[in-house]
């Protein structure tokens, strides 16, 4: 079964360029979105809801209480176009974000064996990757179009075939 | 709780978003490593800190509540902002919430290349330091220490979930 997100239909809203401020506009955008969800059954669905459930949560400013900053479209739509290249090759990661507003994909193994890829609108890649606790590694990467080769390396580690 | 904290101190994290766990697996959830990563210090917007809790010799039912409290005081704070820039706000969809607990030593902080130091009040209250600062390097290599903090001391972490 196809894992790529292609089939995804970008809410209306996604081009909207202040929606923070709109909030019962949202809330019904946010409702659209949900029943978009509640329509699909494959494997691929599952993964964009979980990915697009975590962009919602964190488009606002504070979104962790704690002064986060929020998630931007631009950002959203350069880590989409990073995860469908991925997940032709590789399991679909967990998905999160950081404080500084960027979204994470979490390849986990074990707590010991995973990589944490962080994407936003900058044209570096931050990532981090454990292969035991003697064997720990991050750096930060370019990613224009093409998958950095450091992170198929990583995920190939991850996932040996 | 005065003094120093010693390495073989437990000390605790309370998880409060949903996102900071990955609960696919529901009696043995995921923690995310980005659910530790730290904040600007306010008294050093250059340094970062993560929050956690010095529990030594506090039943498990008192860790609970404090993670409750904990929880219902950022709940609380968030409506204030949100009051304050003139949004509403929707007690049905809480966003903070008590899910659980990460629970290590202090020693494994310091094998994380961190350091955990008191910081009260509240009382019991400590803060993970020792994250690579806010400047130096590329906002994106900043990021990426983190992450690797974070990652090593996640990986020593036992989950206990809330009961409460």
């Amino acid at each position: 079964m196809s894992k790529t997100l292609r089939y995804l239909a970008i809410p209306a809203f996604f081009s909207a360029p202040s929606y923070v401020s709109a909030s019962s506009q949202t809330d019904s955008e946010l409702a659209d979105v949900k029943t978009l969800f509640s329509e699909t059954e494959s494997l691929g669905a599952n993964i964009v809801r979980e990915f697009v459930n975590t962009f919602l949560d964190s488009r606002q400013e504070n979104w962790d209480g704690n002064g986060a900053l929020p998630v931007s479209e631009a950002s959203y739509l350069r880590a989409k176009g990073f995860l469908e290249k991925c997940i032709e090759k590789y399991p679909a990661p967990m998905f999160g974000v950081t404080p500084g507003g960027s979204l994470t994909f979490d390849w986990f193994v074990n707590p010991s064996r995973r990589l944490i890829v962080s994407i936003d609108e900058d044209a570096q890649i931050a990532y981090s990757s454990m292969f035991g606790a003697s064997s720990v590694h991050h750096g930060a990467v370019t990613y224009l179009d093409e998958v950095p080769s450091i992170i198929w390396a990583h995920l190939g580690a991850l996932y040996p075939r | 709780m005065p003094g120093p904290v010693e390495d073989k101190e437990p000390i605790v994290r309370f998880f409060l978003k949903k996102k900071d766990l990955d609960r696919t697996n529901l009696a043995n959830p995921v923690i995310k490593p980005e659910g530790f990563l730290p904040h600007p210090s306010k008294s050093n917007p250059l340094m970062g800190e993560a929050s956690v809790f010095r529990v030594a010799g506090m039943p498990e039912e008192e860790i609970q509540l404090q993670g409750k409290r904990v929880a219902d005081e950022r709940e609380r704070n968030y409506c204030e902002k949100l009051a304050e820039k003139g949004e509403t706000y929707t007690a049905s969809k809480r966003c903070f919430q008590f899910r659980g607990i990460g629970l290590c030593q202090a020693l494994d902080i310091r094998n994380a290349s961190l350091d955990v130091v008191p910081d009260e009040p509240p009382p019991r209250h400590a803060n993970i330091l020792g994250w690579i600062p806010f400047t130096g390097a590329s906002r994106k290599e900043i990021e990426s220490g983190h992450l690797r903090q974070a990652m090593v001391l996640v990986s020593k972490l036992k989950f206990i979930p809330a009961k409460i």
